[in-house]
C-alpha cells in the first residue's frame, strides 16, 4: 500500500489551523484566567494619626492596630459579630476542669521570612507577650506553655478563667504570633515579620507605612470572605500605602482628587458636602466609641453622690451628642451596643433625664455652695472638646459653677491620674466596649479606678463577671455592674458615636470595621 | 575674613547649647511624656508606667540630659522614642524636604517681591503702586492654612492640575518634585512676598531721592540704567537683610504648610515631636534649626561685604 502524498498546506490553511489552535488554547485557559485575580499596583489609605510603634504588643493605639493587623495574625481573634474564632489555631480544646487549653496549629502557614510557623514560634510569642506586652496580665494565670509537637501548643493555667479565650482574642494589644527569634526583643523593638497577608516594606514615621502583598500567604479557607479580624483574606494589590494625613480637609481633598482610595474619619460636614459626589462612597461605622466623661469621686464637690446625681440628671444627652458629633450618634444607655449579647439597659432611669429642676433640688440637699466643677478636655479630639462645651453650659443652667481646662491629648492624659486636677475628664471609650463586657469599663475597677477612689462593690462585681461560668451568670452580673456604674455615677455616658469613612466609588469590597481592612478590596475599572 | 567667620562660628556654640538646654527644660515642665502617646489612649496608668520603664524615662532629667550632651560630643543626637530611627537619620531624611520647600518659596519671594517693590517705587502714587500695595497687604493678611486649603480645592480637586498634597523626591521624578512644591511654595511665600515688596518699595523710594540718582537722571540715562547700575546696589543691603530673615522664617514657619500638604519635612517632624513629647527629636531638631539660622545670618553678613565694598569683616570695620 502506498502512502498518499502529503499535500503541502497553503498559507491560508496554515493560518486557519493556527487560529483554531489559539482559540483552543484560550478556551482551555479561560477557567485558569478567570481564577487569577486581577491585581492593581497600589491601594492608598489615608489615616489621621501616625502609629507610635508597629509592635502590636506595645501600644493600644488605633493607628498601630490599623497597620499591624495586616502584618500579623493571632491564634484566636474576633469575627464580625465579635465572637471568638480561630485564626492561626486550627482547633482549640479546653480541658474539662478549665485549667488547660490545647491549640492545634494550622499547617503550612509561612512567616514573611519564608519559615513555617510552628509551636516554637507560638511559645516564644507567648513568652514575649508575658514579658513586654501592655496587657500581659491576660497571661498571668498561665503557668506553663508546652509544645508536645511542632503543631501543638498547650497552655496550663493556675486557675480557671472562663473568659480566657475572650481575653486571648482581645484586639486591644493583640497577641500577634512572631518568629521565635523575636522572643527576647524589648517592647517596640521587634522585627516586623508576621504571617499576615501584607508584609512590611518601609516606614517613614510622619509620612507613610508601606506594605506589600505577601505572595506565599495562604488564605484561611474555613471562611467565605471578610469576617471581623479573621476571614479569608485575599489581597488584590501589589502594594498598600498607609499615608499619614493629619489634616481632615487635606484627607478629603486627597480623596476627591483621587490621590487616596480610602480615608479614615471623614468629618461630618464634609460627608454632607460630598454626599452628592458620585465618585465617592461614604460609610457609617456605628458604635465607634462611647462618648462620655469620667467622674472624680475624690475631689469635692463630686465626692458627694448627691452632687454626682444632680450632674447626671441635669444633662440633655441629645443636645450634647448632636453638637459633639454633628448628628452622627445613637442615644442608648447601655455600656454594650444593641445587638451585642450583653446589651442591657440597667441604669436607664438616670440616663438623659434633662431634669434641671431635679438637679437643683439635689444640689440644695447636698448643701452645694458653688464649688467649682473642673472639666478637663482636649483639643485633639473634636467630639470630646465640643461635648465639654455643651456639658459646661448645661451644668451652669442647672446651678453649677464650672471651669473648663483644655489641653493637648498628652497633657490631658497626664492630668487624668491627678485626683486634685479635675471633676470631669472627657473621653471616648472605643476598644473596651467593642472587645466585650469584660473590657467595657474595666477602668473603673482597681487598680486603675479612673474615678480615683476605689469602689469595692464594682471591684467585686468585676471579679464575679470574669469568673462567671455561664453566659447567663455573666450577663446577670454585667447588669449589676452597669447598674452600679449609673447608681454611683462612676462614668457619665452621653451616647454612641458613629464614625464616617469614605472611599472612591470604584473601591469594592471595603467594609468599615475597627481597623480599615485592606483584604478582599478591589478597584473596579 | 576667615578670622571673622571662625569667630562667629565659635560664638554660636554656646548659643546652640543654650537653645537645647532651654528646650529640654521647657519640655520637662510640660505635663505628659511619650510613654502616654506610645501606650495609647486605652492604656491604664500601670501600662503607661511599663512603657515609661522600658524607654528609660523613669531616670532623672539631669541624667538623661547629660547622656544626650555626651552623645552630642560624639555627633550622636540620640534615638527617637517614637520614630524607630536615630534622630540624625530622621532629620537627614526631612531636612532636604524643608530646604527644598523653603528654597522654592524663597525663589518665588525674590522673583516676585523685589521686582514688585521696584515697580511700585518707580510708579509711586499711581494705580500700579496702589495695586502692588494692596496685593502686598493681602499677602500679609491672608492666613496661610486657609490659603493652602483653597489652593488644594481649586487646583487639586476642581482643576486636577496639581497634586493635592504629598511629596515626590527629586530623584524619583524631577517634574513631580516641582509639581508637588508649587502649591505649598505659593502658600508659604505669599506672606514674605508681601513683606519684601513693601520693604523694597520703601528702600527704593529712599534711594531714588538721593542726589546721585537725581544726577544720573539729569544726565539723561535710561531708567533701567539708573535703577540697575546706580540705585539697585544700594537697595540690596537692607533687602538682603530682609531676605535672610525671610528665609529663616520660611524654614521655621513651614510647620503649618507641611501639615496641611502632608509634606514630610523638618517643621512637621518637630511639631509632631512636641505633641508626642519625643524629647530627643525636639532637642536635635531645634539644635539643627538654630544652627541653620546661625549659618544663615553668617551668610547674610558675608553677602554684605560682596554687595557693599565699604563693609569689611576683617576686624577693622
Amino acid at each position: 500500500m502506498t502512502t498518499p502524498p502529503q499535500v503541502p498546506l497553503g498559507l491560508y490553511q496554515r493560518l486557519i489551523r493556527l487560529g483554531a489552535l489559539c482559540a483552543l488554547c484560550i478556551y482551555g485557559a479561560t477557567p485558569a484566567l478567570a481564577q487569577t485575580p486581577k491585581r492593581a499596583a497600589m491601594l492608598v489609605f489615608a489615616q489621621e494619626a501616625p502609629p507610635p510603634t508597629l509592635d502590636p504588643y506595645f501600644s493600644t493605639s488605633i493607628s498601630t492596630r490599623n497597620v499591624a493587623m495586616h502584618i500579623f495574625e493571632t491564634l484566636v481573634t474576633r469575627d464580625e459579630t465579635n465572637a471568638v474564632v480561630p485564626e492561626l489555631a486550627d482547633k482549640i480544646t479546653e480541658s474539662t476542669d478549665g485549667l488547660s487549653y490545647t491549640f492545634n496549629l494550622r499547617r503550612g502557614v509561612k512567616f514573611h521570612n519564608g519559615a513555617e510557623m510552628t509551636s516554637a514560634d507560638v511559645k516564644a510569642s507567648l513568652e514575649r507577650y508575658k514579658r513586654v506586652a501592655l496587657q500581659k496580665v491576660i497571661l498571668d494565670p498561665v503557668t506553663a506553655i508546652d509544645t508536645p509537637d511542632a503543631y501543638t501548643v498547650v497552655l496550663r493555667l493556675s486557675k480557671r478563667v472562663p473568659v480566657f479565650l475572650d481575653e486571648l482574642s482581645s484586639f486591644v494589644t493583640p497577641l500577634a504570633i512572631m518568629p521565635a527569634s523575636q522572643r527576647d526583643r524589648e517592647g517596640g523593638k521587634v522585627d516586623l515579620i508576621g504571617t499576615g497577608p501584607l508584609q512590611f516594606v518601609d516606614w517613614q514615621a510622619d509620612s507613610h507605612v508601606r506594605l506589600k502583598r505577601f505572595p506565599d500567604y495562604v488564605p484561611d479557607r474555613r471562611y467565605k470572605g471578610t469576617d471581623g479580624f479573621a476571614g479569608r483574606k485575599e489581597i488584590f494589590f501589589e502594594q498598600v500605602d498607609f499615608k499619614l494625613v493629619k489634616d481632615p480637609g487635606a484627607r478629603v481633598a486627597g480623596l476627591e482628587a483621587g490621590q487616596f482610595h480610602i480615608i479614615e474619619d471623614l468629618p461630618i460636614e464634609s460627608a454632607k458636602r460630598i454626599a452628592s459626589n458620585k465618585a465617592i462612597a461614604v460609610y457609617d461605622l456605628k458604635n465607634w466609641w462611647l462618648q462620655g466623661a469620667w467622674v472624680n469621686h475624690a475631689k469635692a464637690p463630686t465626692n458627694d453622690n448627691r452632687v454626682r446625681r444632680a450632674l447626671q440628671i441635669a444633662l440633655d444627652m441629645e443636645e450634647i451628642m448632636e453638637i459633639a458629633t454633628d448628628g452622627a450618634y445613637v442615644l442608648q444607655p447601655g455600656l454594650q451596643y444593641p445587638g451585642n449579647p450583653y446589651h442591657v439597659t440597667n441604669g436607664a432611669q438616670f440616663y438623659n433625664k434633662k431634669d434641671t429642676a431635679g438637679a437643683r433640688k439635689l444640689l440644695a440637699e447636698a448643701g452645694y455652695k458653688g464649688e467649682e466643677i473642673v472639666i478637663i478636655t482636649n483639643s485633639s479630639y473634636q467630639s470630646m472638646y465640643k461635648a465639654a462645651q455643651v456639658v459646661a453650659e448645661q451644668l451652669k443652667a442647672a446651678g453649677f459653677k464650672v471651669r473648663i481646662d483644655v489641653f493637648d491629648w498628652a497633657t490631658a492624659m497626664a492630668r487624668r491620674s491627678d485626683g486634685n486636677a479635675w471633676n470631669l475628664w472627657f473621653t471616648g471609650q472605643g476598644s473596651g466596649p467593642s472587645v466585650g463586657p469584660f473590657a467595657a469599663l474595666k477602668d473603673v475597677v482597681s487598680p486603675q479606678k479612673n474615678q480615683i477612689t476605689a469602689d469595692p462593690v464594682i471591684d467585686a462585681l468585676y471579679t464575679e463577671l470574669i469568673t462567671g461560668t455561664t453566659f447567663q451568670a455573666r450577663k446577670a452580673t454585667f447588669s449589676k455592674f452597669q447598674e452600679r456604674v449609673y447608681d454611683q455615677v462612676l462614668f457619665l455616658k452621653f451616647g454612641d458615636l458613629t464614625r464616617k469613612q469614605a472611599s472612591r466609588a470604584n473601591v469594592k469590597g471595603f467594609v468599615p470595621y475597627r481597623i480599615p481592612r485592606m483584604w478582599n478590596v478591589r478597584l473596579e475599572d | 575674613m576667615a578670622e571673622f567667620v571662625l569667630r562667629r562660628l565659635l560664638s554660636a556654640i554656646p548659643v546652640l547649647l543654650l537653645v537645647t538646654l532651654i528646650a529640654a527644660s521647657i519640655m520637662q515642665l510640660v505635663p505628659g511624656d511619650p510613654a502616654m502617646v506610645i501606650a495609647g489612649s486605652g492604656a491604664s496608668d500601670a501600662e503607661v508606667q511599663q512603657v515609661r520603664l522600658a524607654l528609660g524615662l523613669d531616670r532623672s532629667f539631669g541624667v538623661r540630659l547629660l547622656e544626650w550632651y555626651g552623645g552630642l560630643l560624639r555627633g550622636d543626637l540620640g534615638q527617637s522614642l517614637l520614630l524607630n530611627r536615630s534622630v540624625t537619620t530622621a532629620i537627614a531624611e526631612r531636612l532636604p524636604v524643608t530646604l527644598a520647600l523653603a528654597g522654592f518659596a524663597l525663589l518665588l519671594t525674590i522673583i516676585i517681591g523685589v521686582p514688585a517693590g521696584i515697580i511700585a517705587a518707580l510708579k509711586a502714587n499711581t494705580a500700579i503702586d496702589q495695586a502692588v500695595l494692596m496685593l502686598a497687604l493681602i499677602g500679609v493678611s491672608v492666613p496661610n492654612f486657609w490659603l493652602s486649603l483653597m489652593l488644594i480645592v481649586a487646583f487639586g480637586v476642581w482643576l486636577e492640575v496639581l497634586p493635592a498634597g504629598g511629596y515626590t523626591p527629586f530623584a524619583d521624578d524631577p517634574l513631580g518634585w516641582v509639581r508637588c512644591l508649587i502649591l505649598p511654595g505659593i502658600s508659604l511665600a505669599l506672606l514674605q512676598i508681601g513683606l519684601l515688596a513693601r520693604i523694597t518699595r520703601a528702600t527704593m523710594l529712599e534711594v531714588l531721592r538721593q542726589d546721585y540718582v537725581r544726577t544720573a537722571r539729569a544726565k539723561g540715562l535710561p531708567i533701567r540704567m539708573v535703577v540697575g547700575q546706580h540705585a539697585l546696589r544700594n537697595v540690596l543691603v537692607p533687602v538682603v537683610t530682609v531676605i535672610g530673615i525671610s528665609f529663616g522664617l520660611l524654614l521655621s514657619g513651614s510647620v503649618v504648610i507641611e501639615t496641611v500638604y502632608s509634606i514630610p519635612g523638618l517643621g512637621r517632624l518637630l511639631a509632631t515631636a512636641i505633641f508626642s513629647r519625643d524629647y530627643p527629636v525636639i532637642q536635635g531638631g531645634l539644635l539643627v534649626t538654630a544652627a541653620m539660622l546661625v549659618l544663615l545670618n553668617l551668610a547674610v553678613d558675608l553677602l554684605y561685604a560682596v554687595i557693599d565694598p565699604r563693609i569689611k569683616h576683617d576686624g577693622r570695620s
